[in-house]
């Protein structure tokens, strides 16, 4: 077979497999569930395997050679004006295209959607030209995410309560997985024509200082519009008895997210087009991989999103209500952390940063050790956000110090961790996040009646959050490592070492 | 001036895949080669509808170590056995000469150095067979490899490999970073029999040269030994 086919159909199914087995192994140990919804459920997965694939081989094809493109023309511009507005422009325009974005709108009815949208592709504009001209002058990339955290912190004691937890989701939320391959990419090309020592390290931290954009924006139209209430209508397990059901369910779903994904992608092939346009980058085959490239990009996040709204945000919400009914409900907590171990696997742009960070980094940092940080990462903000739920501590208790615990240990890392650090935190929050995890902690909320707003919405946030520290640590380990290991002293050199031997005389 | 004892000695090159170039630095550094240098590259597709399909090129790695002259031989067919590279699509490994280094290196080579990879050290050096190969080099513009590849495949290459990398020219270009911009290029490196090496460099010349987009140079060097073609 394909090498290349084998490689990432088994990436797929190591994404999606696992995920799929603990929530099988609840459902026959723990949580009993009709075999309709089971069998929507395996439809589901199937349909993210498939999805996955697409996805990931779209995204190497198209939106990372397209993104790096950008990076590259940018950095070959002379004037600092051109540099910011076309950061600024390449933030709005894929903004508005994020799907999530929309869903988000769709939770806060106070705030008008266009303004809601608009301000918030405005502040992912503004810090994405932000994030570029920090490269530029040499501004600490930790400083600045230290000023930047901590307006967060000043302007969220202005917001209502209630609003908190959907402000801090929305950072990570508008990070989806059409803004992510595209934004690292755009890092990435920035950097690959420097030859300096920062050149590596400055390849990440984009979407860290990008996703501080919705959040600061979100929380400042909080201050205006005082909403106290988010809407957010659970879906319901639909009554599917016959396989017909099945099929039924998930054709009428299909053509909404075939919609709403081309919408979203439109804007990105109209960057390709003008651009190519402008700078005749690519050329013959190139161009007709992009175009591939794009398609294959399209059918997979189709049915990825499909899968996942339609075969697994029923089942997380459900699970979610069954389990807060269990006598022991405790046990939530570590089984939430087994839910986010696994599941963090099946974002689908956890791979595409994983892969961007070993190729940048040569393999020094590998998938495996970036998987595994994500994994415990993840399972922490889950177990703590089902903590959240049973006892209703506020989001701020948990947000606050775990920025705080982030921001100081960014003093302390190899600048390239910060990065790969804060990036992650946007890329760990995807749609599965969203699809499982939310209705699963709004389940739970829900069942055990507590308040919606203040309790089950913030797990985005904690998922959003736990990888930076996760990644954090790996990065001091990885520091204290080296630090260890012993480096000739010059003394133990000895004086002729650096004498040039000729092998070829005498012959 | 009195000099370390001359060792002769090559450049071991080995691109394979990811998982074995992995493996295979670990069986260096066990045997105490410590001088190897790792970085990624890309494998060339096989043809130009898996290519455009996105199944064509696949990550490699390049792994390229110093070895004493005398135990290459055995490093190589350890290497083949090991990494099984037999099979298709797993690696080759080929060698080149060296004729200068700084006397650090020497030193450390002229030890005991590759000794616990190969713990038979009977055999001697004629058992070396006489390479036909040559390594050829095109380098091209950023996004012309394909059209290199494109070209060779007539005068019959299978593969090859691509490192993404960046010129350093005489005039230096600055850009918006108030630093030095380099132009992207990619080096497409093609083992072939040294029958063909002119063949194949003429096909490259013809469509990638330096009158073309891609102003691609092109370059051979002589290869010692080969294993895994």
């Amino acid at each position: 077979m394909n090498v290349k086919l084998k490689e990432k159909i088994s990436e797929s199914l190591a994404a999606v497999l696992p995920i799929t087995g603990i929530v099988l192994m609840l459902s026959i140990f723990l949580i009993p569930m009709e075999l309709g919804s089971v069998v929507m459920f395996l439809t589901g997965a199937f349909m993210l395997i498939i999805g996955m694939g697409f996805f990931q081989l779209g995204a190497e094809m198209a939106m990372t050679p397209i993104g790096e493109g950008v990076g590259v023309q940018i950095s070959k511009m002379q004037k600092l004006l051109t540099v910011l507005l076309t950061g600024f422009l390449m933030g709005v325009i894929i903004t508005v295209s994020e799907p999530d974005l929309q869903v988000l709108a769709g939770q806060v009815p106070s705030v008008p959607n266009a303004v809601l949208v608009f301000t918030v592709a405005v502040g992912v504009g503004l810090f994405l030209a932000l994030a570029i001209v920090r490269i530029r002058y040499k501004i600490s990339l930790s400083m600045l995410l230290i000023i930047c955290y901590l307006a967060l912190i000043l302007v969220s004691m202005f917001v209502p309560k209630e609003f908190l937890a959907v402000a801090f989701d929305s950072g990570g939320v508008t990070t989806g997985p059409m803004t992510v391959p595209f934004i690292m990419a755009m890092g990435v090309g920035l950097a690959s024509v420097r030859s300096d020592k920062n050149a590596a390290n400055d390849s990440f931290g984009l979407v860290a200082l990008s996703s501080v954009g919705p959040i600061l924006a979100v929380l400042i139209l909080g201050c205006f519009f005082k909403p106290t209430e988010a809407a957010y209508s659970l879906t319901d397990v639909a009554t599917v008895v016959t396989t017909q059901d099945v099929a039924r369910v998930f054709s009428q779903g299909l053509p909404l997210y075939a919609k709403e994904v081309l919408l979203s992608l439109v804007p990105i092939l109209w960057v390709f087009l003008i651009f190519q346009w402008f700078t005749k980058r690519y050329h013959g085959l190139q161009v007709k991989r992009i175009i591939i490239g794009f398609g294959y990009t399209y059918v997979g996040l189709v049915l990825f999103l499909c899968g996942a709204n339609i075969g697994f945000a029923p089942v997380g919400a459900y699970l979610g209500k069954e389990l807060a009914g269990v006598p022991f409900r405790w046990i939530l907590v570590p089984i939430g952390a087994l839910i986010g171990y696994y599941i963090v696997k099946a974002e689908p742009a956890i791979q595409v940063l994983n892969h961007q960070v070993e190729a940048v980094t040569n393999g020094a940092i590998s998938v495996k050790m970036m998987n595994r940080c994500m994994q415990i990462g993840v399972a922490a903000s889950v177990g703590l956000a089902m903590l959240r739920v049973l006892t209703g501590i506020s989001i701020q208790w948990f947000v606050i110090p775990g920025y705080l615990i982030a921001l100081v240990l960014s003093r302390f890392v190899p600048d390239i961790f910060i990065g790969i650090a804060f990036d992650s935190g946007g890329v760990a929050s995807g749609p599965m996040t969203s699809t499982f995890l939310l209705p699963l902690s709004i389940g739970v909320c829900e069942a055990l009646g507590g308040n919606l707003m203040t309790d089950a919405f913030g797990v985005v946030a904690l998922v959003a959050l736990t990888p930076l520290i996760a990644i954090q640590l790996m990065g001091l380990v990885y520091k204290l490592k080296t630090a260890g290991r012993v480096h000739p002293v010059p003394a133990a050199i000895a004086d002729d070492c650096d004498m040039i031997v000729d092998l070829e005389e005498g012959e | 001036m009195e000099q370390e004892k001359k060792v002769s000695f090559q450049l071991l090159v080995l691109i394979t895949t990811p998982k074995l170039a992995e493996r295979a630095a670990e069986m260096f550094r066990k045997g105490s080669l410590p001088l190897q240098y790792r970085f990624n590259a890309e494998g060339t597709a096989s043809s130009e509808i898996m290519d455009m399909l996105g199944l064509g090129s696949i990550d490699k790695s390049v792994l390229v170590s110093m070895v004493p002259k005398r135990l290459s031989p055995l490093l190589m067919e350890k290497l083949y056995t090991e990494l099984q590279m037999h099979k298709a699509n797993s690696g080759i490994a080929f060698t080149i000469p060296l004729n200068g280094a700084n006397n650090m290196i020497l030193r450390i080579l002229a030890h005991d150095a590759g000794k616990d990879v190969v713990n038979t050290s009977g055999k001697d050096e004629n058992s070396m067979s006489e390479s036909k190969h040559s390594l050829v080099a095109a380098i091209v513009n950023s996004g012309f490899s394909d059209d290199v590849m494109k070209a060779v495949r007539a005068a019959g290459a299978k593969g090859g490999t691509v490192i993404r990398s960046r010129r350093i020219g005489n005039q230096e270009a600055t850009g918006f970073w108030g630093l030095s911009v380099q132009d992207e290029k990619e080096i497409v490196l093609i083992l072939t029999e040294s029958a063909n090496k002119v063949a194949l460099m003429q096909c490259m010349g013809e469509s990638c040269g330096m009158h073309s987009d891609a102003q691609g140079i092109f370059i051979s060097m002589p290869i010692d030994s080969v294993t895994g073609m």
